[in-house]
């Protein structure tokens, strides 16, 4: 009962996602990177790009070594894609190439908030269920993806309130 | 190198950095980033600024 609950919630979620999606081209809204944001947005993609690399080296370094890090490849692979996200993330909110000019950016922070809620959701069950625990280990497959998620846009939430506080602070 | 001429041509006008940016058609960070010397523009922006605030590109731009 809870997982259709659930299920519909995220359903609900994907469909306001594309109706907003749609809605925001009919209404051809003027929304665009100006042209200090796609320099600063390159920079991003390449220190991302650097991060990624370097992540890949030492798990390969690692995996040389015979050092187990105690989760899948996969499971390894996956962190390091968000941690190379996040990085690009961080980076253009950082420097104030994240939200376009003339994009409504409480509408995406909610948007943020409601992936963040749905997945922390997800989280919950799993740890209720006591199915993202086998044996006293952490199975990744089993809700990981979700508790990744949930960390992601966590961390990009706090970025830009941060951000926001900072600017509003130093009176930009 | 911090460019006090558009400052200043921009409270001249009467403008804030959120207004001129919106004739830009930029985010007012670039016009801050361009006022404190942190970001060299195009020329199609230099244009823009200089449209707005009726100056010319020397007036704006120029470094002796």
């Amino acid at each position: 009962m809870t997982t259709h609950i659930l299920a519909i919630i995220i359903l609900a979620g994907v469909v306001a996602f594309i109706i907003g999606l749609v809605t925001g081209k009919l209404s051809k809204k003027k929304a665009h990177y100006d042209e200090m944001q796609l320099k600063i947005r390159g920079e991003g993609y390449k220190v991302a790009f650097y991060v990624t690399i370097i992540m890949l080296l030492i798990m390969a370094c690692l995996g040389e070594m015979n050092i187990s890090l105690g989760i899948s490849l996969s499971a390894c692979m996956f962190i390091i894609c968000m941690i190379g996200i996040l990085t690009f993330i961080v980076y253009c909110i950082v420097n104030d190439a994240y939200f376009m000019v003339g994009e409504n950016a409480k509408g995406y922070m909610t948007l943020i908030m409601l992936v963040v809620v749905i997945n922390a959701s997800c989280v919950v069950m799993r740890l209720i269920d006591g199915t993202m625990f086998e044996n006293g280990q952490f199975v990744f497959e089993n809700g990981g993806a979700n508790l990744l998620c949930t960390l992601l846009f966590g961390v990009v939430l706090v970025a830009v309130i941060v951000k926001r506080v900072l600017s509003k602070e130093s009176g930009e | 190198m911090k460019n006090l001429r558009l400052k200043s041509a921009r409270a001249a006008k009467d403008l804030s950095q959120e207004e001129l940016a919106k004739i830009c058609d930029v985010s007012r960070q670039t016009i801050s980033a361009i006022e404190k010397g942190d970001y060299n523009p195009t020329i199609r922006l230099c244009l823009k600024i200089c449209k707005a605030l009726d100056k010319t590109l020397d007036e704006l731009f120029w470094e002796e």
